[in-house]
């Protein structure tokens, strides 16, 4: 097995998925003379040309439209976002034409359409450029919401979401771009809505996905070492969810707990709280906790952006808590 | 101009009903003889119609309360009206009480010492929500202690699980948890020291309450008046059942009778016992204070067991119908009873009653006198024996009848005479058939 970066595992993703269909295409800021303002379309647009590698204005919402547009007459595209704070600007297209096109056409136009960038905290962006986007997108039916953690699952579900006939949210993280893990040699994809057991542990389940996972798989080592026995879900899709996978676990170690990066209220760890009281109620030892961001912007000042995170220490105090 | 609707009398025995359920709600336009609600009366659920035309202004009884005859139900009325005067005048009217004695009969209103038991306070430990919800048992006789402030006892729905499945008093149980919460480890300890049963997946059974419905509350109140005012006695007789059970047969095999229309031996007793009403008169009457009525009509109940119950539709002038007549008209009556779609002029007013067990396969029983008639026949099961015949012994099969009786209206002699008629028709059959 090949170890890639995270980059370099959606890059591949994508020419994969290019080399067969022409009728995808990668459109955004700096996709293409830049190699993408993370570097992720690296060497595409020498490899497809202009036609299907295109560069656009600072224009998301003029963009996502041209996108939806073209998913509408049979294309498939990928628009990238160079990071999910811009999609705001294009956040009417998405939801209200994207995410509603094929029930408002009885199924006429499905939207075979990815969204794809950058999302979460990078480090020191400040308050307008660290914010975390999946319950925002969850919230509405019509969007799958994907947010891989590893190289592997970026590619596998990556080439999921360009097959799929309807809009995904592919949130990627700042953070995990220069990441490296090992990606399999030969062709694979990865189906939504199947959550990956990261460890397996018999006190407590801890579920999580993306950067969240930065600092609970460290937190259950150290958690091991005194005795303290975490299974580590990352879901990996969060629309579709794997509620089984959740609810087997809980089944097993009586407690959960949800970490997460975005903030706490309305997130999306409230559904899955809510979810799990509601179908693993006879089963619960303890309440559902959640570790979220702090209830704040997010400051700019680095040893404060730390603070306002979740954390290793964080998740090793509560877990702790819970189980008192 | 709004008018206040009642609740109806919806059978000659009802004196209170039960909203059982609303078909119109607020708003909806209603005209007479639409049905409104169903009510549950003495021994059925009835429909109760509307009278006036118009808009339900005011729904005032909600389901599931049960009300006098006559009692304010809904105001109807002219969509938009002010009704407010005669809501309060509603209101007022409506009797507060949840439950009120049953109806039927004469029943005593509650003695000074029930009232007292009524207005107990509660006992001073009562059991959370949660806790009934997960049906765990609290000892009464418990010490309070700290965590059991406000009755509630903190667990985790786990360990209550746990609990529940091994038979442990969650009172019994020290927790370990946040705030003293129990969790699942401390009833494995528990379980550990010996409590509890270890290991056992016993279950132990609670005690549950069963809200009395208008059926079971009639019950009560007739078998109980039945058996504590009429001087039953009882005559047993075993006939040979041999002459029925193939008479029964040969007519369901030659009339190629299947299924739902297939004679049964009950169909034939029921015959039997018609024609002899007709000949010992004395039996179809009934004890009137001052005197006895002898009914010229010989209408026989059919005790039905239904869902919760039991209740006797009648076979009106069973002296007058064919066996094939009589059986199609009981499985009609009996699948209506089991719908609660019985009508009260259906289930009320006989000369007779027949009540059988013998699918059961209970061999004799007596029966109560259902008022005011004056016996009621219990039916056994066929039995196969060894029987005397002209000195051998022989297989047999017999069945054995009970006839309760009335000593105020039937005599010992009289009620013999009714029994051997019905050995005559019984055990030479093709009387039942020409009869």
């Amino acid at each position: 097995m090949a170890v890639l970066t995270y980059r370099e595992a959606l890059n591949r993703a994508m020419c994969e998925e290019m080399d067969k269909d022409p009728n995808i295409f990668l459109m955004g800021e700096e996709v293409g003379h830049y190699d993408g303002a993370y570097k992720v379309s690296q060497g595409m647009l020498a490899k497809y040309g202009e036609k299907r590698v295109i560069d656009t204005p600072i224009s998301e919402n003029g963009f996502a439209g041209v996108g939806i547009g073209a998913a509408m007459v049979g294309l498939r595209p990928i628009i990238e976002f160079m990071t999910w704070n811009f999609s705001l600007v294009a956040i009417d297209q998405i939801i209200n034409s994207a995410a509603k096109m094929n029930y408002m056409s009885a199924g006429q136009f499905p939207i075979p359409i990815v969204f794809r960038g950058a999302g979460g905290a990078g480090g020191r962006l400040a308050a307008q450029h660290s914010q975390s986007f999946e319950s925002w997108y969850a919230h509405i039916p019509g969007l799958k919401v994907i947010a891989p953690y590893s190289p592997a699952d970026a590619c596998g579900l990556l080439k999921t979401a360009i097959r799929d006939n309807n809009p995904t949210i592919f949130i990627e993280s700042e953070v995990l771009y220069g990441s490296r893990g090992e990606v399999p040699d030969q062709e694979y994809s990865i189906p939504f809505g199947k959550a990956d057991i990261k460890r397996e542990g018999s006190h407590i389940t801890i579920i999580s996905w993306s950067r969240a996972l930065l600092y609970v798989l460290p937190a259950a080592e150290r958690l091991a070492k005194e005795g303290i026995s975490v299974e580590v879900l990352d879901l990996r899709s969060i629309r579709p969810l794997d509620e089984e996978t959740i609810y087997t676990s809980i089944r097993k170690t009586n407690r959960a707990l949800i970490v997460e990066e975005g903030w706490e209220v309305a997130g999306f760890g409230s559904q899955i709280a809510y979810l799990i009281q509601k179908n693993s109620f006879d089963y619960l030892d303890a309440p559902v906790e959640r570790i979220t961001q702090e209830d704040v912007p997010m400051p700019y000042a680095a040893n404060l952006e730390k603070a306002s995170l979740p954390s290793e220490e964080k998740i090793i105090s509560k877990v702790r808590e819970m189980l008192e | 101009m709004a008018k206040i609707a009642e609740m109806t009398q919806l059978s000659p025995t009802m004196s209170e009903g039960k909203i059982v359920r609303w078909l119109k709600k607020s708003g909806d336009s209603v005209s007479p003889g639409e049905i409104i609600a169903e009510v549950e009366t003495d021994k059925a659920v009835m429909e109760m119609e509307a009278f006036e035309t118009g808009v339900i202004l005011e729904i005032l009884a909600q389901e599931g309360s049960l009300l006098p005859v006559g009692a304010p139900v809904a105001i109807i009325g002219k969509s938009g009206e002010d009704i407010s005067a005669l809501v309060e005048t509603a209101r007022k009217s409506i009797p507060s009480k949840k439950e009120s004695a049953p109806s039927v009969g004469t029943v005593a209103a509650p003695s000074v010492s029930e009232k007292k038991a009524e207005a107990r306070p509660q006992e001073s430990i009562s059991p959370s929500p949660q806790e009934i919800e997960s049906e765990v048992s609290i000892s009464a006789s418990r010490k309070e202690s700290k965590r059991h402030q406000g009755g509630l006892i903190k667990a985790s729905p786990l360990a209550k699980n746990l609990a529940l499945q091994n038979g442990i008093d969650l009172g019994e149980v020290v927790g370990s948890g946040p705030d003293g919460r129990i969790l699942k480890r401390d009833i494995l300890a528990f379980q550990e020291t010996g409590g509890g049963k270890k290991g056992s997946s016993f279950v132990k059974p609670q005690d549950r309450k069963i809200e009395l419905t208008g059926m079971r509350k009639t019950i009560a109140t007739r078998l109980a008046h039945s058996t504590s005012t009429i001087p039953h006695f009882y005559l047993t007789l075993e006939i040979d059942a041999y002459p029925i059970d193939n008479l029964r047969n040969s007519i369901n095999k030659d009339l190629k009778l299947e299924g739902q229309n297939k004679i049964s031996v009950n169909d034939l007793i029921l015959k039997a016992c018609s024609l002899c009403l007709r000949e010992v008169p004395e039996v179809n009457s009934s004890w009137r204070e001052d005197h006895i009525l002898q009914h010229g009509r010989v209408d026989i109940g059919v005790a039905v067991s239904i869902e919760g119950g039991l209740i006797t539709p009648y076979v009106r002038d069973a002296d007058r119908k064919s066996v094939v007549e009589i059986s199609h008209e009981i499985k009609e009556l009996a699948s209506r009873a089991r719908e609660r779609k019985l009508k009260p002029g259906e289930y009320t007013d006989g000369t007779f009653t027949v009540s059988n067990l013998g699918m059961f396969g209970i061999s004799s029983f007596t029966a109560v006198i259902n008022e005011p008639e004056a016996a009621i026949l219990a039916v056994g099961s066929l039995v196969e024996k060894a029987v005397i015949k002209d000195d051998n012994l022989v297989a047999g099969k017999t069945l054995t009848v009970t006839l309760s009786c009335d000593h105020r209206v039937v005599d010992g002699a009289t009620g013999a005479r009714f029994l051997s008629a019905f050995r005559e028709f019984t055990e030479h059959p093709l009387r039942l058939l020409t009869g």
